[in-house]
């Protein structure tokens, strides 16, 4: 027995050797055996605790790219969004011209604005159309809501349209269903005076302003505004009506030019 | 007991440094296996038990993390002969030659790259065998580069 044992101590190396071989080998076999898979699941918790520091800093430097990637893809649909958006007002809009073009008799043809203002001492749009379109001095210009001022120069393919909130743009009105007959002028963001009207006439908040069709230019019964506010001029015998002005400038962006009525 | 707390240590960084750096290293499908690194040295240097006992237990780690059931005891029987064989050359760096020494340890690393790469990628070796070549050398030389920069700090022969 003593023999055996120095004989094993002598020869450890090769039996420490052959026990593990055998053990590895036994591991090999017995790879589908289910007490394999209970210590495998036991051991896969300890594996899985030393690995999760790992795990973290790669998740870190995911969370990283993936959050640059995120604020690329929401800029992305924010512009996406917003052109959609954009698209459908101006959809909106575009059919709004297309009842106007179909329900109205006057012979008019649409323009796009180009610019806004491009002459300092007058309130002025740019127009796409020009002489090649038929456009000439003295056209009345208009959007289904109302009119917005009269070309005063013609270019071949482009006009400047003096605006309804220029100071010096005068437009001959008749306030419904009184009827009465002023000059409108600018006053104010979107509200317009009008001048000129008899004392005795009756006119009320929310009244229907039209052209007149006292104009060579404008034709008549073209929508101007609504009035907004009546009040007597001292020591005259005319009255002054606040008119308020349908079209919002600023967002204008297609118009109509009335080639011939 | 000193021992056994000390070469558990080493199982355990060798473990999480293998798991941490390998995809750091990685070659596309090639990864550098530190495992075989550490083991040619512990077994050069303590001998058959250690090395033998070092790589049983750091190849059952390997397996038991790697996830697969396919091959499952294959890393510790692999690495157990490559530290009981490496464990030939403790103290062999005096008596024999610096190239026979090298290249004794070179080709069991080799050897052992071959005898892993023919268990699991057999069906390589049937359908490419070129590809199965390639495959092999260049798992081991990857793993042989490690060694040789380890050589430059600690050259085995003089552990």
């Amino acid at each position: 027995m003593r023999n055996l044992l120095l004989f094993i101590i002598k020869n450890k190396d090769h039996f420490v050797f052959a026990i593990t071989f055998i053990l590895s080998i036994s591991l090999l076999f017995n790879r589908d055996n289910n007490d394999m898979g209970v210590i495998r699941g036991f051991s896969s918790d300890f594996i899985s605790f030393l690995s999760s520091p790992m795990v973290e800093i790669k998740s870190l430097a995911i969370v990283n790219e993936e959050n640059q990637y995120l604020r690329e893809k929401n800029l992305q649909l924010n512009l996406q969004l917003e052109s959609i958006l954009y698209a459908a007002d101006e959809n909106e809009k575009l059919r709004e011209l297309l009842d106007f073009k179909r329900v109205t008799k006057l012979n008019i043809i649409p323009a796009r604005i180009i610019n806004k203002g491009i002459q300092t001492n007058v309130k002025s749009l740019t127009i796409d159309v020009g002489l090649l379109n038929n456009v000439a001095i003295n056209q009345a210009v208009l959007t289904p809501d109302g009119v917005i001022g009269k070309t005063i120069h013609t270019g071949e393919k482009s006009a400047i349209v003096q605006s309804i909130s220029d100071n010096n743009f005068r437009l001959s009105v008749r306030i419904m269903p009184s009827g009465a007959v002023g000059i409108l002028r600018w006053h104010d963001t979107n509200v317009c005076k009008v001048y000129e009207i008899q004392k005795n006439v009756d006119i009320n908040i929310g009244d229907r302003v039209i052209t007149s069709g006292f104009s060579k230019i404008y034709p008549p019964k073209l929508p101007v505004g609504t009035v907004s506010g009546v009040y007597d001029e001292r020591g005259s015998y005319q009255k002054v009506v606040n008119v308020n002005i349908q079209n919002d400038f600023e967002s204008i962006q297609n118009v109509f030019v009335v080639i011939s009525q | 007991m000193m021992q056994f707390i000390k070469y558990t240590i080493i199982i355990i960084l060798t473990f999480i440094f293998q798991s941490w750096s390998s995809e750091f290293f990685t070659l596309g499908t090639i990864d550098p296996d530190f495992c075989i690194i550490v083991l040619l040295y512990i077994s050069i240097q303590n001998g058959g038990v250690i090395g033998t006992l070092f790589g049983f237990f750091i190849g059952l780690f390997i397996d038991l993390s790697s996830g697969t059931n396919q091959f499952f005891g294959l890393t510790p029987l692999i690495y157990t002969t490559t530290g009981y064989f490496c464990s030939y050359l403790k103290g062999e760096s005096e008596k024999l030659n610096k190239i026979y020494f090298t290249s004794i340890w070179v080709s069991i690393v080799l050897i052992q790259f071959l005898i892993f790469s023919l268990i699991v990628y057999q069906y390589l070796l049937i359908q490419n065998p070129i590809h199965f070549l390639i495959k092999w050398l260049a798992t081991s030389l990857y793993t042989l580069i490690f060694l040789g920069i380890f050589q430059i700090m600690a050259p085995l022969h003089k552990v």
